[in-house]
């Protein structure tokens, strides 16, 4: 039986996290910096960013453990509802450690990159609980490429009914199977739509045509439209396929290399404190 | 005409299938029209493409408009063509060959460039993965985990390098470990907040207390450490380990690196009492509950100048014996007082004056506050002539010397005055003085003198605002003043600042000089009063106190700060200044 991770195991880690969390805060409200305001340098503000750091190493560890398949310990699915938790937490117990103390140097850019870091994690979660089933629903037990496959066919019916037809019905049809595409740069793959589709702007050319075309070819006419609008139906769930993967994809691209950005802002964050102690 | 029309197929293996046509017809139609003999099915290819008709000189191919046909590769219009000629209509090569006999004109037709895999095509077209448009999780990380270890480790520490070698380099871009900084330096170190190694001397070395000393060489201790019997509270024994930065912490911003936490003093001194069995120290804790009353150091002899605390709620024992006497209530009177020019009303300005800028008050004297009113004037007659003040024994001597000169010289029309000195001699007649006519004046002036200074010090002058005592030989006329201690301050270890209360509060809201008739009242508000309006460190309707408020950690009078190896380093060949210790005045 299928159940979510951040159900898993009856809320397990959220425990965990919500511990670990509420640990840190009492600390932060009991302790008194022997001297002046609450920083990263005070006793427990040591005691956060080393706890904040070792933290870092082991959410940043899930990107190996998970592509150990064989590897034994705790199934890969503990593993990551404790990262999704566990990385939550991170935000309360390094917001700590900086004693809310802010600035324009590498302290705050690694606290920046780390929130970047974890808010790109949030919505990679909201994009794992909620886009597989949209995609599914979009697929309608079709692949992408078998869409692909059906699209292409629909081009070659769609020329052929427009063989009967006039001349400019047959450049209007060829331009729209030779220039429709699915997804594209970024922003179009993520949008889902392509407001310069081919298909869509030879469909309204061809329905316009039709108004003025002899009876004789009402028939032709009629196919022809028929399958255009078969395709631009099988083009827009493409290319909302199209826009679930880039969804489920495109925080990724954020969520590791910044991940990567943070643990070079960690070491120069922790080399820098004790370089000029 | 009768035509032969061959359609080739080439096959993927090689070798060309051929399907042929005949055909008789007036002209021929090349298009899409199910009526033309060529019928070409591909949408490249118009609905009537184009026409080739045979004329008396040959052969002539008619285009339809903007039709694409091309002769031998040449884009045409209409024009004569001839056997062997290649007409490309469209993605189809037409080749005018030999025709066969009986036969007006012969063609091949072959379809040369194919519409293609629509799929391929479609699938080329598309970008239908993240990946596909230049996105790489590996080359990002690798990216931005060496561009920000470059940027934020690398430049900052070459710089930290370059910056040793020159601590006033401040130019752009020179200062990459800015980015290091953790913080904004308090506002008194501000102006050597962008050369780091001026404390942060060595690499991974937490700053050591010779940064510290190189400027602040003459801090001073707490306490004696020397004093073994403190040894038993245990912050005193960590003291001596105790670095500069354990206590204060720099790049928080703010105005003072120092510490203003309750807890830093309350620790030992809520208990002290008990810990250290014999102290004069009083438990203290939150000032607006665990505070002791404050304890004046008053004079209790002005002879010996010697002080002894006490506290305000001992009234029996709260006498300060300055040796001064001085009502503040008749001087303070509403409707005035005899001054120089008449009549005044004082006010507690006319004679303590607070400079601006000063914590405390000017220190009271004869001069500049008593004497304009009090002038030492000991015979009416002769106003121009005073007493000298603070000089009891050359007073006397002035008082004698001064009758002595009246005796002798005569001039102040005095029923008693002598009468040979009261005898007028003419001009240039030398005065009989004879030890018969001398004993007369002397007498005169000796009488004169005792009567002045008896009463000059026993009631109208001196002894009006000094203790004085009479006697054989205690001066040249008997009298002797107590000599006046005025207490500069009653509460030399607590910090009171006049001129930041004076804006809000008026002197007698504190002080009570209205009715005090002794000079040995000790004229300073009980703790209540200031507890009126200050409370502890936390207080929320309270202006917000904590011990440093009033009270300083480091203490004047007791040895040079740090026992470390660093402070020894900064100290040696300066033993003067690091044993050097001065007692508060006169305390016990």
């Amino acid at each position: 039986m299928h159940q979510s991770i951040l159900v898993f195991r009856n809320f397990r880690y959220l425990k965990w996290a919500l511990s670990v969390a509420a640990v840190s805060i009492l600390l932060y409200v009991v302790h008194e910096p022997e001297y002046g305001l609450p920083n990263g340098g005070t006793l427990l503000g040591y005691v956060l960013g080393t706890f904040g750091a070792l933290l870092i190493l082991w959410l940043m560890w899930f990107g190996i453990r998970k592509r150990r398949y064989g590897a034994g310990g705790a199934p890969v699915e503990d593993w990551l509802s404790a990262h999704i938790y566990l990385g939550l937490t991170l935000i309360v117990v390094a917001t700590l450690h900086t004693g809310f103390q802010f600035g324009w140097n590498v302290h705050t850019l690694a606290y920046g990159l780390m929130m970047i870091v974890i808010l790109s994690g949030v919505f990679g979660l909201f994009a794992y609980l909620r886009v597989p089933e949209l995609m599914t629903n979009n697929r309608r037990g079709m692949t992408l490429v078998q869409m692909m496959r059906e699209i292409s066919d629909l081009d070659t019916a769609c020329r052929e009914a427009a063989l009967s037809l006039g001349d400019e019905i047959n450049r209007i049809v060829l331009k729209a199977s030779q220039n429709t595409r699915i997804g594209g740069n970024i922003r179009r793959q993520l949008s889902g739509d392509d407001p310069e589709c081919a298909t869509s702007e030879a469909s309204r050319a061809v329905r316009h045509l039709a108004d003025h075309a002899p009876p004789s070819q009402a028939e032709g006419f009629r196919a022809l439209m028929g399958l255009l609008a078969r395709k631009e139906e099988l083009l827009s769930r493409a290319r909302r396929d199209v826009r679930y993967k880039a969804l489920l994809d495109i925080w990724l691209f954020f969520h590791v290399p910044l991940s990567f950005a943070l643990l070079g802002a960690l070491i120069a964050h922790i080399v820098s404190v004790f370089f000029y102690w | 005409m009768e035509i032969l029309i061959s359609y080739l197929t080439r096959r993927q293996k090689g070798g060309v299938s051929r399907r042929t046509e005949e055909r008789s017809a007036e002209a021929l139609h090349f298009g899409r029209s199910a009526n033309a003999e060529v019928y070409l099915a591909d949408p490249r290819i118009r609905f009537e493409h184009a026409v080739v008709h045979q004329r008396p000189g040959g052969l002539f191919i008619e285009v339809e408009k903007h039709s694409d046909v091309r002769v031998n590769g040449q884009p045409t219009s209409n024009r004569s063509v001839i056997v062997g000629d290649v007409i490309g209509i469209g993605p189809f090569d037409v080749t005018l060959v030999e025709p066969p006999e009986g036969k007006d004109i012969a063609i091949e037709v072959e379809l040369v460039r194919p519409l293609g895999d629509d799929y391929g095509q479609l699938a080329a077209r598309s970008t239908v993965r993240l990946e596909d448009y230049g996105l790489s999780r590996r080359r990002w990380s690798w990216a931005g985990i060496t561009g920000i270890l470059i940027f934020f480790l690398v430049f900052p520490l070459l710089y930290f390098n370059q910056h040793t070698e020159s601590t006033a380099d401040k130019t752009v871009g020179a200062r990459f470990d800015a980015v290091w900084d953790s913080g904004p330096v308090s506002s008194p170190h501000q102006f050597i907040s962008d050369q780091c190694n001026i404390c942060h001397e060595k690499p991974f070395i937490q700053v050591m207390d010779s940064a510290c000393l190189s400027c602040h060489a003459p801090i001073t201790q707490h306490f004696d450490l020397a004093r073994a019997e403190l040894a038993v509270i245990p912050q005193f024994s960590n003291l001596p380990a105790t670095t500069c930065n354990d206590c204060h912490r720099e790049h928080n911003g703010g105005k003072s690196l120092s510490i203003s936490t309750e807890s830093f003093c309350t620790d030992c001194h809520a208990g002290i009492e008990k810990s250290l069995a014999n102290t004069s120290v009083k438990n203290a804790g939150r000032f607006d509950q665990t505070h002791p009353q404050f304890r004046p150091n008053i004079v209790s002899d002005p002879a010996s100048r010697m002080f002894t605390r006490v506290s305000l709620d001992d009234p029996a024992a709260l006498t300060e014996k300055s040796g001064l006497k001085f009502p503040h209530d008749a001087h303070l009177k509403k409707d005035g007082v005899r001054g120089p020019n008449g009549k005044e009303t004082l006010q507690c300005g006319s004679c303590h004056n607070l400079t601006r800028g000063a914590a405390n008050f000017d220190p009271i004297g004869m001069e500049g506050d008593c004497e304009r009113c009090h002038q030492l004037v000991f015979d009416p007659r002769r106003p121009d002539r005073t007493l000298p003040h603070g000089q009891a024994n050359n007073a006397q001597m002035l008082i004698r010397e001064f009758y002595s000169d009246y005796g002798l010289r005569g001039g102040i029309n005095d029923v008693q005055e002598p009468a040979t000195a009261a005898t007028r001699r003419r001009p240039g007649e030398q005065a009989p003085v004879t030890t018969q006519r001398q004993s007369d004046p002397r007498a005169w002036a000796d009488q004169q003198a005792q009567r002045v200074a008896d009463m000059s010090f026993g009631k109208t002058m001196c002894g009006n605002c000094h203790e004085v005592s009479s006697g054989e030989g205690k001066g040249p006329l008997n009298w002797s003043v107590v000599p006046a201690v005025v207490n500069k301050a009653w509460l030399p270890r607590g910090r009171f600042d006049h001129s930041a209360h004076s804006d809000m509060l008026k002197c007698d809201s504190c002080h009570a000089a209205q009715n005090s008739k002794q000079a040995s009242d000790v004229l300073l508000p009980k703790i209540a009063v200031c507890q009126n309006c200050h409370g502890g460190e936390n207080a929320s309707n309270k202006v917000q106190s904590t011990c440093i408020t009033c009270h300083d950690f480091h203490l004047p009078g007791t040895p040079r700060m740090g026992n470390t190896k660093a402070w020894r380093k900064h100290t040696d060949g300066d033993a003067a200044l690091r044993d050097t210790q001065t007692p508060v005045a006169g305390q016990k």
